[in-house]
């Protein structure tokens, strides 16, 4: 009597145990597969920034001043712009989270944010809201497509050449093959494996010719305000593929860019045709800034060199550091250049009389931009920053408010 | 024989040994004296010896709540992250200028040179300026140039110093090694915890003294100053801390003698209660060493409680001797009177406190539950020694003419104070201390919602503000880029997966979420160094400030990364979280929003995916298990990071003990009693204790933490004892007929003195621990003391203010004469 007590209990335990069993197995499972369909890496290419209140204390690699607006960018996709020089500034929604390098706006309302990633952000109302017109992953596909394009041509023109008999053309033909070779074996790789390639600059011309200038001689042209954009590096004399630091306008249908290893380049019909230009510096240059002929040039360790006409002399500016420069702007009574380790240098009115000085907490700085108000802002490892029209840092807060949408 | 019983009967009902059994007990007792002494005095030895056996245990695991999560995610990874652990960094500052002078950087290279020599220093570790390890690095244009920064041309000429000035600015070291004032410079010094050769773990009690002795006190003079800070410093002071405890014992001890000889007029009186009190604190020690147990900052305070608790019941004993003495009853005859008058009570109040005690043991912290055994066993040890063992040495020795004297007279006397007091059993003065005790109720309970978790003070909580530790650690914090409290999220994936882009992006996005939480000042993991690397070498352009999708890259950057952010297989990454302080606002804060952002994550899959090699998780890939290489964040490690285990373990368990200590002392007084008007006028006292105390830690700053947590406990059970003896005084004199003030003023001439003195002494005892070093030793002193001596008052003031609103003298007398007849009660 007693142990078929137990007997029958003991089973009803174990069909209870069992049910239970089955039944967390199935709840188990359901979880499981619900949550590995949700848990995937989500790509910052395809991640809107966060909202935060301190994306302007964050860092930041460019600024610029369209009309009165002030309009930053940096990592994490932050863009931050002010209305008031420079003393509140509003996040505005960006569609990446990826670290942006560079801001231009051709005109007060439309402009374009380039950085890491291969990404080409694009505003048409004043740098509030922003939207993605080109990436990293179509930049290698287009990459590919015009090494492909210009191997083709390669090998025509050795065929030709060939044909021909013509031993010299043989040689040059044979050699370019095997560059644009070799370019297109890289660019099949970054398309395979999904690495992608940063853009450091931008510039546009109008609301529809501009270009996108970036690491390994990254070189891309739109005309049709970015709704699509050619890898147009076959352009520039730059067979090794070196680093693209800025472009700048220096005349009415002039353009010059700076790169790796002292590379300096310049156009004179809108960027169509490129030739390279005799280098003061076998160092990296970061930037060129230009008042039509007369130009300061910056880079590694210090290097300040001006010309007076057009690029085509330089004379080495001694500024007393030695800091890496890394932007500069040219104000309506001193121009300014930033870089490594809090360094600031004022120039005069005439572009002369450097003079060097280290900003408390020696952060680096990426950017300058000059205020409506004659200020300066400076962006960098810190955030922002503004300095008055002397070089020296405004002891006043720079808050964060709510963006307006 | 009969006159016995009568006595025995009129004493409240107990409930723990049947009237039947007393005599026999007593008669088992005292007719084997000498056989009892023997077994004791044997006993004794026996804990003697296991007294030679006592350790002072420094584990950190024991004041870390072991079955959390946080802290069972951060054990798997302990021996991952053991270095920063065992580090400790030495700060010289210059008095006047700065550190480059040739006299300082001299005095830096002597020390650096005994720091070296200082037995478990991970001599390989070191750094300093003087260091090879140290070095600059610059961008030019050839590439990368750097040297060590104290070049091996230095001579200490005006030009070398310059040189060192420029490389330190080159070396990034500024806010680390050298303090962003150019003012003082660090010694950083990890330890070897265990010594390789003789596998004997580092006493860091004695590293710490090696410092003092061989770097502080040697260089430590009017021109520079010398700061200490790091883990095993903090422990080292700690367990020196401890020491001091042995003092303040000894003060405990002579304060006590003196009131007790006060109280008794006799040296025998005296000194018996203080011997059997020390056997019991002998017991309790030698006990928990031959169970073994070790002695940790939180149970080296149980022999106070032990000594206090075993000499407030010895008193009642001699108390009782010598009234019995005073009747004419021979030295046998008086101690086993006292004995039989006082074992049960004694007994029921001790239990009472050992019950209270057991229940820190819901709280899943090992100190806290060692405590709740230490003092539970100590507790259990007095009702050897003190109610067997002092009665039975009684009847041996017996009591002085001069002692039975000043008990006769006591007896007699009718202090002012007891009639004063009587008043508050008075119908007219009664609604008042009820009122104010409403309003202290209400105010308290106001403050009290104040009341916070954790620990509240910056530094290291452990010691006082004002310690040379925290002082020291005040000078790092405000001269170096760095904040002493760290919440480590361990980041893991599948093997050498720790710096695949994927986890790598998903670490730079958790980084800067988290810098976005209020309170958290900023991150570092390997995402930081991969930026940093990657940038420097693109020269230092800060546009290259980010991750590359380029796997190549990647390694690279992170080659030279400290082995402190990853593991060696690479499946796990620290994120470093500094936080701006360990309030327990802060940490919920960050704990919240790590909880939050891991969710995005892997959390829910399988943990098995984390340790695969990315063979097996491709073919899991593949087989559809997963959707991609696995991330989970799991917290938590780093002092910030077990703390808020702590807060949660705390949390929750703070209630949940409130209410077993009060279930338990509801149980016990209700079963002594048998009505509940007695245990509410009992318990309200205790329960008002509790809200002004909590009224009390607001007011102080005392967060409810491991520290504070067992006093509630402790101060319940141990509070509950006046109102017992009170009660069961005032309820024998109201079956006697008589009125309530009457009664009670009855009680506080038998009984009064005896609870005052009890208050007293046990206050004494704890008081000590408020000029401990160690700062939560200093607050369980503060809040014990108030608890103890206001639970006295609460128990002479406010019970027979509670007594004339809830008491039906009728009741009881009628309830009295149901169990026990016409027996008339005795006074």
């Amino acid at each position: 009597m007693y142990s078929d007590l137990v007997q029958s209990s003991a089973r009803a335990m174990g069909r209870a145990l069992a049910k239970g069993f089955t039944l967390t197995w199935l709840i188990l499972g359901v979880l499981l597969s619900a949550v590995s369909a949700h848990a995937a890496w989500q790509d910052p290419l395809n991640t809107p920034a966060l909202q935060t209140q301190r994306a302007h204390h964050t860092l930041l690699l460019d600024v610029v001043r369209a009309d009165r607006r002030l309009i930053a960018v940096g990592s994490h996709g932050h863009i931050v712009y002010s209305d008031d020089d420079g003393l509140t500034w509003m996040q505005a929604r960006t569609p990446v989270s990826v670290t942006l390098t560079a801001v231009y706006f051709p005109s007060g309302d439309y402009g374009w944010a380039v950085g890491h990633d291969g990404v080409i952000l694009y505003s048409s109302d004043a740098g509030k809201t922003w939207v993605k017109q080109f990436d990293g992953y179509q930049a290698n596909d287009a990459i590919v497509l015009a090494a492909t394009k210009y191997k083709q041509l390669a090998s025509d023109r050795l065929e030709a050449a060939e044909a021909a008999g013509d031993d010299v053309a043989i040689e040059e033909a044979e050699m370019a093959l095997e560059t644009i070779t070799y370019s297109l074996q890289d660019a099949q790789y970054d398309q395979s494996t999904g690495s992608t390639k940063p853009f450091l600059d931008v510039w546009f011309y109008d609301a529809k010719r501009g270009y996108a200038v970036g690491a390994y001689g990254m070189f891309f042209y739109t005309q049709d305000g970015g709704s699509t954009w050619e890898d147009v590096s076959s352009r520039l004399p730059n067979p090794d593929r070196l680093h693209l630091n800025s472009i700048a306008m220096v005349g009415p249908r002039s353009l010059m860019m700076v790169g790796e290893m002292g590379m300096i380049l310049r156009s004179d019909d809108l960027g169509q045709s490129w030739h390279s230009m005799d280098s003061p510096y076998e160092g990296s240059l970061f930037g060129l800034i230009a008042n039509g002929d007369q130009q300061l040039m910056f880079g590694l360790r210090g290097h300040v060199f001006s010309s007076v006409d057009g690029g085509i002399s330089w004379d080495e500016k001694a500024t007393g550091s030695e800091q890496t420069l890394l932007s500069g702007t040219i104000g309506r009574k001193h121009t300014l250049l930033v870089g490594n380790g809090g360094s600031v240098i004022i120039f005069d009115a005439q572009m002369q009389k450097p003079r060097a000085s280290v900003l408390e907490g020696r952060k680096a700085f990426a950017a300058v931009a000059e205020a409506s108000d004659g200020n300066f802002i400076i962006v960098g490892e810190a955030g922002v920053k503004r300095l008055n029209a002397a070089g020296e840092l405004i002891d006043q807060t720079i808050s964060m408010a709510a963006g307006d949408f | 024989m009969a006159e016995q019983k009568h006595h025995f009967s009129t004493e409240p009902e107990h409930y723990i040994l049947s009237k039947e059994t007393e005599p026999a007990l007593e008669r088992i007792l005292f007719n084997n004296r000498m056989l009892v002494m023997v077994v004791l005095g044997l006993l004794t030895l026996l804990f003697a010896y296991g007294l030679t056996k006592i350790k002072l245990d420094s584990s950190i695991e024991k004041y870390i709540p072991l079955n959390h999560t946080y802290i069972q995610n951060y054990l798997v990874h302990k021996d991952d992250m053991k270095s920063g652990v065992a580090n400790v960094k030495i700060s010289i500052e210059a008095l006047e200028g700065d550190i480059f002078t040739k006299d300082y950087m001299e005095t830096l290279s002597k020390i650096n040179d005994d720091v070296f020599f200082v037995k478990g220093v991970d001599r390989s570790g070191m750094q300093s300026l003087w260091t090879p390890n140290t070095r600059w690095t610059e961008v030019t244009e050839e590439g990368f140039q750097g040297g060590p920064v104290i070049p091996s041309t230095y001579d200490g000429g005006p030009e070398s110093l310059e040189q060192v000035r420029q490389n330190v600015l080159k070396s990034g070291q500024v806010g680390r090694l050298v303090s962003n004032d150019f003012r003082s410079s660090i010694i950083d010094v990890p330890l070897v915890e265990k010594d390789p050769e003789t596998g004997e773990k580092l006493s860091y009690q004695q590293f710490s003294q090696d410092l003092e002795s061989k770097i502080r006190a040697k260089y430590g003079n009017d021109k520079y100053r010398v700061y200490i800070t790091g883990t095993p410093k903090k422990l080292g002071d700690l367990l020196d801390g401890a020491k001091s405890i042995a003092y303040f014992f000894f003060a405990a001890m002579f304060m006590t003698a003196i009131l007790l000889y006060l109280y008794s007029r006799c040296l025998k009186g005296t000194f018996v209660p203080i011997v059997a009190s020390l056997i019991a604190v002998v017991w309790q020690l030698g006990a928990l060493a031959l169970l073994g147990y070790t002695v940790d900052l939180y149970s080296v305070l149980v022999p106070f409680l032990v000594f206090a608790i075993g000499i407030s019941h010895a008193v009642q004993i001699i108390n009782g001797i010598a009234i019995e003495s005073g009747k004419g009853a021979d030295k046998l005859q008086a101690a086993r009177q006292a004995f039989r008058g006082l074992y049960v009570p004694g007994m029921l109040a001790l239990l009472s406190d050992a019950m209270g005690f057991l229940t820190l043991l819901f709280i899943d912290i090992g100190v806290i539950q060692e405590l709740a055994i230490a003092a539970s066993i100590g507790v259990a040890m007095i009702i050897i020694t003190n109610l067997v063992l002092l009665p039975i040495v009684m009847s041996f020795i017996g009591i002085s003419e001069a002692g039975i004297r000043h008990a006769k007279k006591t007896e007699k006397s009718e202090p002012k104070l007891w009639k004063a007091l009587s008043y508050f059993a008075n119908p007219k003065v009664a609604p008042f201390p009820i009122v104010v005790a409403i309003i202290m109720a209400v105010f308290g309970y106001q403050m009290s919602q104040g009341l916070k978790i954790g620990d509240l003070d910056k530094g290291a909580p452990e010691l006082r503000a004002d310690s040379r530790y925290n002082l020291d650690n005040d000078f790092m914090v405000s001269n170096y880029s760095t904040s002493s409290d760290v919440l480590v999220v361990m980041v893991e994936t599948a093997k050498e997966q720790c710096n695949s882009y994927k986890v790598m992006d998903a670490v730079d996005r958790f980084m800067w979420y988290m810098e976005n939480v209020p309170g958290v000042q900023s991150t570092t993991s390997l995402v930081t160094v991969s930026k940093l690397v990657t940038k420097a070498m693109n020269e230092g352009n800060l546009n290259w400030s980010a991750l590359s999708r380029n796997q190549t890259i990647l390694n690279t950057s992170i080659q030279r990364a400290p082995s402190s952010l990853l593991n060696p297989d690479c499946s796990m990454a620290p994120v470093i979280i500094y936080l701006n302080d360990h309030k327990a606002e802060t940490l919920e804060t960050a704990v919240a929003a790590v909880e939050e952002f891991k969710k995005q994550y892997d959390d829910s899959v399988d943990p098995k995916y984390f340790g695969y090699s990315m063979a097996e998780i491709e073919q899991a890939i593949a087989a559809n298990e997963i959707d991609s290489v696995p991330v989970r964040f799991q917290l938590a490690s780093g002092n910030a990071g077990i703390e808020a285990a702590t807060n949660q373990v705390i949390a929750d368990a703070q209630d949940t003990m409130l209410i077993f200590v009060y279930v338990v002392v509801f149980v016990l007084c209700f079963m002594t009693f048998r009505s509940f008007t007695a245990v509410a006028c009992i318990l309200i006292p205790l329960a008002l204790t509790s809200v002004l105390s909590q009224a009390l830690m607001t007011y102080l700053g005392i967060g409810v933490k491991v520290a504070t947590l067992p006093v509630i406990a402790l101060g319940v059970g141990i509070g509950v004892d006046y109102g017992i003896y009170i009660y069961s005084r005032l309820e024998v004199m109201i079956i006697a007929g008589k009125s309530l003030q009457e009664s009670f003023l009855e009680t506080l001439k038998s009984t009064g003195k005896a609870v005052s003195f009890t208050g007293v002494t046990l206050a004494i005892g704890v008081a000590t621990w408020i000029l401990s070093p160690i700062k939560f030793q200093a607050d369980m002193g503060i809040l014990l003391t108030f608890m103890f001596l206001w639970n006295m008052l609460g128990a002479l003031i406010l019970l027979p203010a509670l007594a004339h609103y809830l008491l039906r003298p009728e009741r009881i007398i009628a309830r009295h004469k149901a169990r026990h007849g016409d027996i008339p009660p005795a006074g």
